[in-house]
Order: structure tokens, then C-alpha cells, then sequence
């Protein structure tokens, strides 16, 4: 009986508390976003401002007109309403004159010591490419919802927000998408932290960011006053939803926008002020100045407006009587428009106004491109440029339009359908006459006007020049060629130096390995082009990261035009190279002969060079290149001219490097792909020999191997010396200026013994060769004397009528045996080594 | 008996000299809790601070000198604004329930020394100025915040210092009760006369300003992007010269702050809670 009794209390104490809700027993605290015209208010560089100014768009402003509204509307409903700042004349910095604006926990506690019924913080959304509202309330922690009323008033206002056709909801797709439209998060969720003016506040609250403002339609709205007061119309239609007040708005709101019909954004503005103006509805030119009336059934005009001059072409009727009205608009520029709209209460009657442009004046080419003078032939690069005198219409203009011969190529409009081009897919063909017509079936969009649209038909005629496509002059590598596997760098040279508009990106340049994997390039410095004299160009591809020796690898340029010359020439067709990684370090054979790892070596021979500019040669030591040790020798030069250059510089290393007859050196090469001729020059007393190394036809390190076998050696030239490096210049390369280097450069003297006894006929056998303690000599002839040479040509050793002699004591290095018999005597190179 | 676990964690001592007054910084101690606190306030004497969590959801004691924590209530809204009698003996506290949408806040007293704890005011829709219900002399702003009631031994005068139409918050009264201390949301910090008069600007941004004895002023310097604080260091502020002098750095960032005449306690936005002894020397 007692529990009945309580249950009957408890229901009579719940009927109590739930009778019916005003909105005058509301309170209500407001917080504009925000505060001044600083950093961090959030200012754009807005059309027609140009700059950051007052007078552009603020979020911090447009959050105040918001916020002052939504006082408006409340107070009038008896709300009491309270906002955390009520102008924007602040400052960030407490120094100044001016007022700082309330700090986030100020604004919080406000909210709080009020015992506010609810806490909203306005303000719109910095995001870019898409629109919609973003509805947040506080997350205590990174999963848990400080209140549950808070999430449900976020979901509450997101409704109603979504009801706006304002912003459209747009997509970075450009699809108006209700589906997605709003979103409601928590603060951690979104953020990873906590909103400062949500985190002190324990009132039901949230933050609400009624739009993107990067979207620049959506910012020019913003700055419009009747667009503000519509958000605040519907959080006050939110906060009666929420609190489910018996108040409801018993008059309805007519709101829209008054565009152009055809024209659109880029008509006026272009870049930065047309950000994300693309899109759906925006896409199209506002109208600045409209005036649109609001009619009712008797013909009386009850409201009236004139769109601002901000580029956004709002209109709202406010707190129109439900029934059917007239909206009418006129224009000087446009032809007068009208409407029926239906208001119902409580309730946003959208009813946007295309209006047509007057275009009274026939339409009419005023310029074109290509304009050829007599005899004047045309790239074949080139578009077909139209401007007309009002925009076009597009499926009119492109059925009009024919050029022959027929190329295939797309169509381009800018200056909202006032300039048109003919893009054609590839290119032109050389050598070429053309027509281009444009029948006089093309027109504007203007059906109201009724003089014919084109008086006459358009007619345009010219011939093409003889070049219509990219041509690769030179590569490295060459196809089926070798890299070495260190972060290689790859050359494509062209006969025109590549389009800055198209330079390669990884997306039309690649590298593939066997796996066909794509490989990364250096990071920001991995693809370059550069311009040379001339009007050449190349594209330097510099690879990440090391290769795998032995490994196949491809790289591909594509084509089909997205990679254009200066000329707006294409690459027509995709081109690959295979070409496989070697790991030139591990070729070498021999012994050290010199290191490069000192910096005074080689000096340039003023005396014996031809054709250097003013630039000196130099030799210097370079540890960024080297293969070996601590660092490698690099060569610069300069020639004066493209061609019949000769640069040598001459070895000035204080230790003689001796070469004699049949040596190998070896070489490690790193070139600069100019294409010149190396040399190396060996001395013996005014006797001077080169040798060829190689073509500098390679980028990166590469060995190379050089037969000394030209040396004529004598008892009295025992050996030569290095004593030159000489660069040959190739009679135009692209450039005139370049470098290379020089590591370890090896002396082979096994592998002359050989050539050396197969010249000499003769049946005398020497070995071991390369020898340690003993040399034994296997004669057919009895043996007199055995003589060993060193290679300056001085005896150190002798032994007589004995087929053997002992070395042990004699320094590594390269000899010569002098074998002496009664039928004569040979002399044999051979090797001691330790 | 709990164990005191108060970790040293920085020993300062600088000094200010600020006109006549002096206010010297001796120490700072993290106090080591086992949970997080937050918008603490600190009783007349200094022994005992009350905190809460970042919601001001239930309100516990700390016993500076006994390091003993008492739960003294788990509602919503408990921990916002709680105020000591003048003895410190006793707590008077706001709670909050939502009926149908709408807040309805009762008001409730604690006693230390009993325990006990009353329900003095039913729940109602009335936002009650708790400060008029436990002392006679107090400041405190009005309801719609657009006054400051100042009461001294039960006379109540109500004042506007700066013009109609402001909001008034965080007003107080100093120690001696000779001085009128208010933030004026749009306009920032003043310091006044007990009826208004001779309304002194101290600072734009100072929150949660509190005395240190007579002649300080103890308060939260913050800067924010819009969106989150960015900064917020704790500030003494002299009263009779303006001379703000910063006790913390960007190291940390402050989230409440509470002082006497020779301690400020202050907590963290992750809910540590610090004790800086100070002194001052007239």
C-alpha cells in the first residue's frame, strides 16, 4: 500500500515538473567566436577587397552579427539572453589601447555563474573544398560525453542546420549531398583536445560551426547581414526544439539567392577569390543590387530588398505571414523575374532567382589567336583562342564549331564562356593548312533577345610549322646500359627546353625496378629541368635511394602530352629505358697507383690548353663524390666556345707514378654526361703519350680500363711517367661548363706480362710471376747472366750461369728480368709482390 | 591516517618588490593526489582546499596540514563556486539536477567538524547568491550578473561601478574588507571602493582573481587562439602600483588558481594540483 502511495506521489511530482515550457523561461548565453580583426579572428582575402581588411570577411564579424541576431530574436520571444562580447573593436595584445577580448574561460564562466540553460559558442568553419555544419560538444575524455544533453543539443541544432539550402552541403566533388550533410562530434574526437570554451563550462553546451568559410561562396555570405540573421533564426528554432517549448515561430522566412542564369564567378574574379566557387549552385555570378519585392495576392508590395554589393546575392524575407506570395526581381542588367512562393510557419521557404542577363547586341568575335601575319607559320602547339563579345552558349558554340583537317582536342572557357579554346589533344600536325569555322548557329543563352546571334559565319585559316613533337637528343643511360647502384642520377636531354607548366612530376615520370615496383626520387631536388643555350633543355631524375647491383630497372616517360617543351610541343608517345645497377667499385684489378685523396695533385697547364673561357680549370679535392677512401679528384672546366676545346691539366703529385709497356690502369670515372673525350698522358723524359680513358658520356661513377701498349720502352727509356690528364672537347654539347672526377686509379703490370712475351719470340719462360723469394728461368739455351731491372732502369740484382735468382730482398713492385744466353738475350717483366 | 605524499618538486624563491609590498615566492610543491583535481579554492585560514573535477561534478576537501581527503558531495554542479564561512568551519554549495530540460539548483551547507550536511534551499529554478547565505559582509554579483551586491555586516547595497548593460563576475571582497574586487567581462579587472567609486583597471585578461592579503592581487593570465587556451600563467598583481609580475611560466598551463595571504594553489588542465608558499612583506 506504502509503494502504491509513493508510485501515485512520484507521478503527480513528474506531471508537476513537465507542464509546458516557454521560451521566456529560458537562459540562454551566446558566444561569439572569436573577437577583433587579428590572427587569429580568422580574416580573408576576399573579392572585391583584394586584402585582409576590415571591410572583408571576418569570422570573428559574421560570429557578432550571428550572436546579436539571435539576442534580437530571443529577447523578442522574452528569453533571457545573455552574449559573452557584443562588439569586435579588440586587440590580442594587452599592451594596446584597445579592449582585449574576453578570455575562453571568461566566457565559460559567464556561462556558468549565469546557470545558463544553455551555452553556445558561433562560429564558422576554416575548412576548405567542402560545406557543411560541424556541430561539437565537449568530450570529457577521448571516448565519454561530458553531458548527454549537450551531445543531444548538438544533434538538434545539426537537424535544423540541415535544413538550410544555403550553404548546399557541397561536397569537394561538387554534389549537393544531403545524405552526409552536418556532423556532430565531440571535441577530442575531432581535435585531440579539448575546446577551451567548452572545457570549463558545465552548462549544456556546444560549438557550433554553421559553415566553411574557405569556401568562398559560403564566406561571401557571411558577410551578408540578412544570411546572419537566418542562422540565428534557426538557433532560436533549434533551442525551441531542444527545450520543446510550447513557443513556436508562427511566421515563416522567404530566403534565396538572386544568380546569374549562365554566367558564372570567373566572368569578375579568378584564383584565390574563386577558391571552391565551382560548385553546384555558387558556381554561378551573384547579382550585386538586385532588388526583389515581396508581393502578396493583392498586388501589395509588403517587403522589399536590395542585394548587398559583397558577391553573394542573398535575399530574406523575415517573418512572413504563411500564404502565397510573389517574389519578384529586376535589374537594369537583367530582365525582370518572378516567382510564387509558399510560406508555411515555423518553416524556410528557399526560392532561388536565375535571372537572365540582357545581351541585346548580335554576338560577335572581337579576337582570335592564331592570327598569322602573310607567310607567318604556326606552331604546332598551338589552341584555337576565341573571344567573343558575350559569353556563349556551350552546346550551341561547340556544334558550330569545325576545324579541318579534323583533330582531336577538347574545348576550354574562361571569363565565364566569353573566351573559348580549342585545346587539341596531342597537338597539330606540321606542315599543315587549317580552317577553322564557326557557323553563325552559335549564340548566347539569351532567348529573350530576338536579333539573330551571329551575322555571318567566323572563318579562320593558317599553316603549321615543320616541328610537332618533343625530340630525345641524348640519354643516360643508354637503353641496355649500366648505372652505378649509389643513388644514381639519370639525364633525358631534349631539343627544347620542357614547359614549366608541364615539368615532369612523379605521377608522368618513373623508375621501376624488376618488381615493378615505382622507386622514390630525392626528395624535393629529385626531378629538375634545366634550360641551356640554345633553347635546349634536359630533365634530371635523381634516385632516392641506393640500387641493387645486378638488378634490370626501367625508366618511363610519358607520353601523350602531359610532357610539353617551351613550345607547348608533346611527348607523344610513352618512352622506357631498361638499363641495369652495377656496382662499379668491385671492378677494379691491379694495385693502387694514386688515391686522389690529396688536394694538390694535378695543376692546370695554361700553356698546353685551347679554347677555355675565363673561368680557370681547377683540380680539387672532393669528398662528396668519392668512391674510395676519404675523397676523389674533381675536375671543373669551362670552355670558351662549343667547340675544338683541349683543357689538360698536369700531375704535380710529389710521388712518380711509373708505367711501362703493356700495363692496364684502371680508371674510376665520374662523369658528367657532356659527352667529352679523357685522356691520360704518360711521360718519358720529352716523349709525351695519351691514352684514351673514355667519352664523359655518363653520369655517375663508371670504370675504365686503359692498354699502355704505344710506350716504346728501351734500356734508356726503362719507363714512363702520369704526368697529364687532358679533356678533348666534343664539338657541340649542350653545355660548355662542367666537371668530373677521378678515384683510385689502379696499375695492372700482371696483365702486360703476357702481351710482353707474346711479342717477344721467344721460348723463355719465367715464374712464379708474380714472384716472392725465387725467380726460375726455363731456357732452351744454356744461361750466362741473370740481371733484375727495377724500373728506373737500375740493376739490383745478378746472378751468373744459374737458372735462378733470389728476390726476397728486392721491394714490391714491377722488375725486368735481363736473361743473357749464347744465342742472345730477352728482357721479361715481371712482378714482385709481398 | 593517510599517508602525506607531498612531492618537492621545485624549490623557488625569487622576490618582488612592488611599491610598499612585497610578495616572495618561497616554494612550489606538487601535491601528490591520487586522482585529478580542479578549480580549487582554498579556505580563509589556508588549511583546507576544496576541488572538483573539470565539470565542477562532486566536491572533496584536502586537508593541507593533515593531507586528509573528505568527499564531501558527488552531485553535478557541487564544485562550482563552494564558499567557506568566515571561519572556514563550514561549506555552503550549489547542486544541480535537469528536470525536463531546465536546471533546478538546490543549496546545501557542510560542516567539517560534524560532517554534517544539510539541504538549506530546495531544488528551484533560482540561481541563489550562496556568498549572502553564509556571511554578512561579502560581495557577490547578482543573478543576471549585472550588479554587485556588496554587503557589509547585513547592510547590502547594490552597485554598477562601471555602466548598465556589463556583466560582472568573480567579485570579492579583500581580506580587511576594505576594497571591492570585479571583472567586468567586456572591460576586464577592477578594483574599487566598496560602493563602486574610484573603479581602478588592473588588467584585460585576469581570470579567476583572488586576494593575497590586501594588497595583491592573485589571478589567471591566458591567451587563446579562439578555439583552445594557449597560454595560461599564473600573475600577481599589486594593487596600489598595477605592477603584474608572472609566478609561473609557459611550462605549464594553468587551469584554476586559489590564494591566501601566504599560499596559491593551483591546478593543470590534466587536473595536478600545485602549492606555491608565498610571502608578503608590507
Amino acid at each position: 500500500m506504502k509503494k502504491i502511495a509513493l508510485i501515485i506521489m512520484m507521478a503527480f511530482a513528474v506531471c508537476l515538473t513537465v507542464e509546458a515550457k516557454k521560451m521566456s523561461d529560458l537562459n540562454i548565453v551566446i558566444d561569439p567566436g572569436h573577437g577583433g580583426y587579428e590572427g587569429d579572428d580568422r580574416g580573408m582575402n576576399i573579392w572585391p577587397y583584394c586584402a585582409v581588411v576590415k571591410e572583408s570577411m571576418w569570422e570573428s564579424k559574421s560570429n557578432l552579427w550571428k550572436a546579436l541576431h539571435l539576442e534580437s530574436i530571443l529577447d523578442s520571444l522574452g528569453t533571457k539572453i545573455t552574449l559573452t562580447r557584443r562588439h569586435n573593436e579588440y586587440t590580442d595584445d594587452e599592451t594596446d589601447d584597445q579592449p582585449t577580448e574576453p578570455s575562453l574561460y571568461t566566457r565559460a564562466q559567464l556561462a556558468n555563474s549565469l546557470a545558463a540553460d544553455a551555452f553556445i559558442s558561433i562560429h564558422s568553419n576554416a575548412g576548405e573544398g567542402v560545406n557543411y555544419p560541424l556541430e561539437i560538444y565537449h568530450l570529457e575524455t577521448s571516448m565519454v560525453a561530458r553531458s548527454e544533453e549537450s551531445v543531444r543539443l548538438s544533434e538538434v541544432v545539426k537537424e535544423v542546420f540541415n535544413t538550410s539550402k544555403y550553404s548546399n552541403w557541397i561536397n569537394s566533388k561538387g554534389q549537393v549531398d544531403f545524405e552526409n550533410a552536418g556532423r556532430v562530434t565531440g571535441d577530442r574526437s575531432l581535435l585531440g583536445y579539448s575546446l577551451g570554451v567548452l572545457r570549463n563550462c558545465n552548462r549544456t553546451s556546444m560549438l557550433s560551426e554553421g559553415g566553411m568559410h574557405e569556401h568562398r561562396p559560403q564566406a561571401h555570405r557571411l558577410m551578408n547581414q540578412d544570411y546572419c540573421w537566418l542562422e540565428a533564426w534557426y538557433f532560436a528554432k533549434a533551442l525551441m526544439i531542444f527545450f520543446d517549448t510550447e513557443d513556436r515561430f508562427v511566421t515563416g522566412n522567404i530566403a534565396g539567392v538572386i544568380y546569374d542564369d549562365h554566367n558564372i564567378r570567373n566572368w569578375e574574379y579568378t584564383g584565390e577569390f574563386a577558391r571552391h566557387t565551382m560548385l553546384g549552385r555558387d558556381k554561378f555570378m551573384p547579382v550585386n543590387g538586385a532588388y526583389v519585392e515581396l508581393v502578396d495576392a493583392s498586388g501589395n508590395v509588403l517587403q522589399t530588398r536590395t542585394t548587398d554589393t559583397e558577391y553573394n546575392g542573398v535575399y530574406v524575407f523575415r517573418n512572413v505571414t504563411p500564404g502565397t506570395y510573389t517574389v519578384r526581381v529586376s535589374h537594369n542588367n537583367y530582365y525582370t523575374s518572378e516567382k510564387q512562393v509558399t510560406v508555411i510557419a515555423d518553416e524556410v521557404s528557399y526560392e532561388d532567382m536565375p535571372v537572365v542577363y540582357k545581351r541585346e547586341a548580335p554576338l560577335a568575335v572581337v579576337k582570335y589567336s592564331p592570327a598569322p601575319v602573310e607567310g607567318e607559320k604556326v606552331s604546332c602547339a598551338a589552341s584555337i583562342d576565341l573571344e567573343f563579345n558575350w559569353d556563349v552558349d556551350v552546346d550551341a558554340f561547340e556544334k558550330a564549331f569545325s576545324i579541318e583537317p579534323a583533330v582531336d582536342g577538347y574545348f576550354t572557357y574562361q571569363k565565364s564562356f566569353r573566351i573559348v579554346s580549342f585545346v587539341p589533344n596531342i597537338g597539330l600536325t606540321k606542315n599543315t593548312n587549317y580552317t577553322v569555322k564557326i557557323d553563325k548557329s552559335a549564340c548566347t543563352t539569351d532567348t529573350i533577345y530576338s536579333h539573330p546571334q551571329m551575322e555571318e559565319d567566323f572563318v579562320l585559316s593558317f599553316t603549321t610549322q615543320d616541328r610537332e613533337r618533343i625530340a630525345i637528343t641524348d640519354q643516360y643511360p643508354q637503353e641496355g646500359g649500366t648505372v652505378h647502384i649509389k643513388a644514381p642520377t639519370l639525364e633525358f636531354r631534349f631539343d627544347r627546353t620542357l614547359n614549366g607548366g608541364t615539368v615532369p612530376t612523379s605521377t608522368t615520370v618513373a623508375v621501376y625496378d624488376s618488381s615493378n615496383n615505382k622507386l622514390s626520387f630525392k626528395s624535393r631536388t629529385g626531378i629538375k629541368t634545366n634550360t641551356f643555350a640554345g633553347g635546349f633543355g634536359n630533365l634530371v631524375l635523381t634516385m632516392a635511394s641506393d640500387l641493387n647491383a645486378g638488378e634490370e630497372y626501367r625508366v618511363v616517360l610519358s607520353g601523350g602530352g602531359v610532357i610539353r617543351d617551351a613550345d607547348g610541343l608533346p611527348l607523344v608517345e610513352d618512352y622506357e629505358v631498361k638499363f641495369t645497377a652495377t656496382d662499379e667499385s668491385a671492378n677494379a684489378t691491379g694495385d693502387l697507383l694514386e688515391g686522389f685523396n690529396d688536394a694538390s695533385l694535378f695543376a692546370y697547364n695554361v700553356d698546353e690548353t685551347v679554347g677555355s673561357s675565363t673561368t680557370t680549370p681547377k683540380y680539387i679535392k672532393n669528398t662528396t663524390d668519392k668512391l674510395f677512401d676519404t675523397a676523389c679528384g674533381k675536375f671543373t672546366y669551362a670552355f670558351a666556345s662549343n667547340r675544338d676545346g683541349v683543357i689538360v691539366w698536369d700531375y704535380v703529385g710529389t710521388e712518380e707514378k711509373q708505367v711501362v709497356k703493356g700495363d692496364k690502369l684502371g680508371f674510376y670515372v665520374y662523369g658528367d654526361f657532356n659527352n667529352h673525350e679523357l685522356y691520360v698522358g704518360v711521360t718519358s723524359g720529352t716523349d709525351l703519350k695519351y691514352e684514351k680513358i673514355c667519352d664523359l658520356n655518363f653520369r655517375g661513377w663508371k670504370y675504365f680500363e686503359v692498354q699502355m701498349n704505344s710506350l716504346e720502352l728501351s734500356e734508356t727509356v726503362p719507363y714512363y711517367v702520369l704526368s697529364k690528364i687532358k679533356l678533348v672537347q666534343v664539338t657541340s654539347p649542350i653545355t660548355q661548363t662542367g666537371g668530373f672526377s677521378l678515384d683510385n686509379m689502379m696499375q695492372d703490370s700482371s696483365a702486360g706480362i703476357d702481351d710482353v712475351v707474346a711479342d717477344v719470340e721467344s721460348e723463355i719462360k719465367i715464374y712464379p710471376n708474380p714472384a716472392s723469394d725465387i725467380i726460375n728461368v726455363q731456357s732452351p739455351a744454356e744461361i750466362n747472366t741473370l740481371e733484375i731491372i727495377n724500373i728506373r732502369g737500375v740493376k739490383v740484382a745478378e746472378a751468373n750461369n744459374t737458372s735462378s735468382i733470389a728476390v726476397d730482398n728486392l721491394h714490391q713492385g714491377v722488375y725486368f728480368v735481363k736473361v743473357k744466353t749464347a744465342q742472345g738475350e730477352s728482357t721479361h717483366r715481371i712482378a714482385i709482390s709481398r | 591516517m593517510k599517508k602525506k605524499s607531498i612531492l618537492m618538486i621545485a624549490m623557488m624563491a625569487f622576490g618582488m618588490t612592488m611599491s610598499a609590498a612585497e610578495l616572495t615566492v618561497v616554494s612550489t610543491e606538487k601535491i601528490g593526489l591520487s586522482e585529478e583535481a580542479h578549480h580549487p579554492t582554498l579556505s580563509p585560514n589556508g588549511d583546507v582546499v576544496l576541488f572538483t573535477k573539470p565539470d565542477y561534478k562532486g566536491l572533496k576537501s584536502l586537508n593541507l596540514v593533515t593531507n586528509e581527503v573528505k568527499v564531501i558531495d558527488e552531485s553535478v554542479g557541487a564544485g562550482f563556486e563552494p564558499v567557506f564561512s568566515a571561519d572556514g568551519k563550514e561549506i555552503t554549495f550549489k547542486t544541480e539536477v535537469i528536470v525536463d530540460g531546465l536546471g533546478q539548483r538546490d543549496v546545501k551547507n557542510y560542516n567539517f567538524e560534524t560532517e554534517n550536511k544539510n539541504q538549506i534551499i530546495k531544488p528551484s529554478r533560482k540561481n541563489f547568491d550562496t556568498r549572502a547565505l553564509v556571511n554578512k559582509t561579502y560581495a557577490s554579483t547578482k543573478a543576471d550578473k549585472q550588479s554587485i551586491s556588496v554587503s557589509i555586516d547585513g547592510r547590502v547595497q547594490e552597485i554598477n561601478p562601471i555602466i548598465d548593460g556589463h556583466r560582472y563576475i568573480w567579485s570579492s571582497l579583500s581580506p580587511s574588507k576594505g576594497k571591492l574586487l570585479f571583472n567586468e567581462i567586456y572591460s576586464g579587472l577592477f578594483v574599487s571602493e566598496l560602493d563602486g567609486s574610484k573603479a581602478q583597471h588592473l588588467a584585460m585578461r585576469a581570470d579567476f582573481p583572488c586576494w593575497a592579503g590586501d594588497n595583491f592581487i592573485i589571478a589567471l593570465k591566458t591567451k587563446d587562439d579562439g578555439y583552445v587556451v594557449t597560454s595560461a600563467k599564473i600573475i600577481a598583481i599589486n594593487v596600489a602600483t598595477k605592477e603584474v609580475i608572472e609566478l609561473t611560466n609557459d611550462d605549464i598551463l594553468v587551469a584554476g588558481v586559489t590564494a591566501t595571504a601566504d599560499k596559491i594553489v593551483y591546478t593543470t588542465e590534466e587536473g595536478e594540483m600545485y602549492l606555491m608558499n608565498i610571502k608578503i612583506t608590507e
